[in-house]
């Protein structure tokens, strides 16, 4: 399956919160979906899921138009909510009959995720009852009911605790090889790298990135390499670096030296002449900037308060 | 249809199993049990067979008493013994009367000026002073007595002459709307009540899916259409399973006790009831029940917080509280214009139209142009209702105005 999104403009009160935006995402890859605050992460998923209509553009899935109500999405709302005076598995149980699950199909999906979610001990209990933590859990488990082919989690590992987020983590891992569709929004960089095959990044409501991950790692690396190196920290090298005439830029991370070469200069030549400064190379490797980095090139600082 | 039935059996769970209403519905059934019960249980602890004897001679036929009244007379002319005979207590001076008086020795004093006058002197002015009544009555009575003999005519034959009674037969060929009135109150209180707590419910149970954030999960679920129809119908048969209930048990309570019931209480009652104008009721309150509820739920959408919820019912329920007025008013005079017009509008047909049935003839076409109407205005109220919901299901922030609301339906922004 491949999922389209197709220049899509919405205004709100005549101020327009997406310009033009487009990206895809297919079967059995995740797509991180990243923005900051106010970016248009939210109002992008809204408009998939058709809680409102775009002013133009769409969405299409397999080249047909995309009808949420016709595929078996999960969705997992920024705004969570359930009902709190409800017992937990009357209404997952509702959830999924609405989804189109059968009333069997809907007790043994919510069987299903209560017991993954170590909850089935609180199925008839009521949601104000739990923690946040679980009361976070049961909303995750809700967007799972009924095995969507399309999952849809925004900001889902807000609010959860390690050994939660270690399930959740295997959740998504499970449902990527079960050739889903896995798209979330999160501001935490590391849970986007971890599961991500492609990242979208959106900005001031206009898509300025977008595609795999990998290969915009390596595009934004501009064939930079990364040294480690026995005899010296990476402050010195620098230094030592920036003094020789084939340094075009050099800096430096927490443990190595970063450097981008001028062009005439060929890697094998580079590390005879830097072998020939006395410098003992530990590790010599292609630079590829992290997602945090690429993150904060591109939108400025990231916001993890979430 | 199928998701709708889904939407519906979860809400009516919901409501149903609710601590207040199940707590609510017992005890009102119990207090209509017991309330219908009430002629039985007095009649249980009725002493009225053990009347003091000695009290019997003071008494006249209707029981009345004048214990606890006191009199002095000024004018001599007066039959004393008329008064003292049934209880009343002689003073001796006005001044020790408006002292007993003062200090609530008696209820109630009687200065007896002429045979035609008297001062009435009581610590505390109620509404109405029996005794007051009685000793004018009596006065009157004995006065006219002197004023025949003086006329040289025999009270006693005079009286007979007058004591004639006229027997009539009516028969009604319409609706007898004293028989009616009873049935129609409490039928009309019960709607108004019915109408009044449920649109409450409906429109805080959507306010609560806003409140809690269920509603984006729940739009992306299934259509807004089949979230609404379904909650609106649930809140619908839950309030007439409710108040059915509690119909039962009164009606259950009636039954039981029927005998002890005097037959004047019993044909107010069910006297005015047939089974045309039952079902007239019944259609008309159902729809316009659901009309109401359409328009309760989509109120409720319009806010974001449950606590919003009383300020953006109020228009919608000071409409009914007019209706409920415009019926009352039906019920004493049921043929004036603003009640017959009234009984075509379906926002009060709901109350006015029965109101007008049980009271008097309504013709058959009547009847039928007003629920068309208000099936009309139902299914009207129905689809507005279902777009303003979507509209303002997703719409978080500040109150928004149904003006507003049904602007940007029509311009569909």
């Amino acid at each position: 399956m491949k999922l389209e999104v197709k220049n899509i403009n919405k205004s709100f009160s005549d101020k327009q919160i997406l310009f033009d935006v487009s990206f895809d995402v297919s079967s059995s890859k995740a797509m991180g979906f990243l923005g900051r605050n106010g970016a248009g992460k939210t109002t992008t998923i809204r408009a998939l899921m058709d809680v409102f209509k775009p002013d133009s553009g769409f969405f299409y899935l397999d080249g047909a138009p995309f009808d949420p109500t016709q595929v078996k999405v999960g969705y997992l709302p920024e705004e969570r909510g359930l009902y709190g005076k409800e017992p937990i598995k009357e209404q997952l149980k509702y959830f999924a009959k609405l989804k189109g699950a059968t009333n069997k199909e809907a007790n043994d999906s919510a069987d299903y995720w209560l017991k993954r979610f170590n909850l089935d001990y609180a199925s008839k209990h009521k949601l104000e009852t739990l923690s946040k933590g679980n009361q976070q859990k049961i909303q995750i488990a809700q967007s799972l009911l009924n095995d969507p082919d399309i999952i849809i989690l925004d900001e889902p590992f807000s609010g959860l605790d390690p050994v939660n987020s270690q399930v959740l983590k295997d959740v998504i891992n499970e449902k990527i090889n079960e050739d889903k569709i896995v798209i979330f929004s999160s501001h935490q960089m590391s849970y986007v790298e971890e599961f991500c095959d492609e990242i979208t990044l959106i900005d001031q409501g206009k898509i300025i990135l977008s595609g795999s991950l990998n290969n915009i790692k390596q595009e934004l690396g501009n064939n930079r390499i990364r040294i480690i190196a026995r005899n010296l920290i990476a402050e010195d090298l620098v230094e030592l670096l920036k003094t020789q005439p084939f340094t075009k830029e050099c800096f430096y991370d927490k443990t190595s030296a970063i450097i981008e070469l001028n062009q005439m200069m060929s890697t094998n030549d580079f590390l005879q002449h830097i072998m020939s400064l006395n410098i003992e190379v530990e590790q010599f490797m292609p630079y590829y900037p992290s997602l945090h980095d690429i993150f904060v090139m591109k939108v400025g600082e990231v916001d993890e308060t979430n | 249809m199928k998701q709708i039935k889904n939407v519906f059996a979860f809400e009516l769970r919901s409501i149903l199993s609710k601590k207040s209403v199940i707590i609510t519905t017992v005890l009102f059934a119990a207090v209509f049990f017991i309330a219908t019960s009430i002629p039985t249980i007095v009649s249980l602890f009725d002493n009225d067979d053990v009347v003091d004897e000695t009290n019997q001679d003071q008494q006249i036929d209707n029981g009345f008493s004048f214990e606890g009244s006191g009199f002095y007379f000024e004018s001599s002319d007066v039959d004393k013994f008329t008064f003292v005979s049934l209880g009343g207590k002689e003073y001796q001076s006005a001044d020790q009367l408006r002292e007993d008086v003062a200090n609530q020795e008696i209820s109630a004093g009687f200065i007896i000026t002429s045979p035609t006058s008297f001062d009435s002197i009581v610590l505390d002015r109620s509404w109405v002073i029996y005794e007051a009544q009685m000793v004018s009555s009596y006065l009157q009575s004995l006065q006219i007595d002197k004023n025949l003999i003086e006329a040289d005519l025999d009270p006693q034959t005079v009286s007979q002459a007058m004591n004639v009674t006229i027997d009539s037969n009516e028969i009604v060929l319409g609706r007898d709307s004293s028989s009616s009135f009873f049935v129609s109150f409490i039928l009309m209180f019960a709607v108004y009540m019915l109408v009044i707590m449920y649109g409450s419910f409906v429109s805080t149970s959507v306010a609560r899916e806003k409140d809690n954030r269920t509603m984006e999960i729940l739009i992306t679920a299934t259509k807004p259409s089949i979230l609404i129809i379904g909650k609106v119908l649930a809140n619908a048969v839950a309030g007439l399973a409710q108040f059915g209930f509690v119909a039962v048990f009164g009606l259950l309570g009636f039954i039981i006790n029927q005998n002890s019931y005097p037959q004047e209480i019993v044909d107010g009652l069910f006297g005015g009831l047939s089974m045309d104008g039952l079902l007239i009721f019944l259609m008309f309150t159902v729809f316009g029940y659901i009309l109401y509820l359409f328009i309760y739920a989509s109120l409720g959408s319009l806010v974001s917080k449950i606590e919003d919820v009383s300020s953006s019912v109020t228009p919608i329920t000071l409409l009914f509280i007019v209706a409920y007025g415009i019926a009352a008013v039906g019920m004493e005079a049921p043929n004036t214009l603003l009640v017959k017009v009234s009984s075509f509008v379906p926002f009060s047909s709901i109350l006015t139209m029965p109101v007008r049935y049980f009271q008097m003839s309504v013709p058959w076409y009547e009847l039928a142009i007003s629920m068309v109407l208000m099936l009309l205005t139902t299914m009207f109220f129905a689809y507005v209702s279902i777009k303003i919901y979507r509209m303002g299901s997703l719409n978080y922030g500040n109150k928004i105005k149904l003006s507003k609301a049904i602007k940007m339906i029509f311009s569909e922004k």
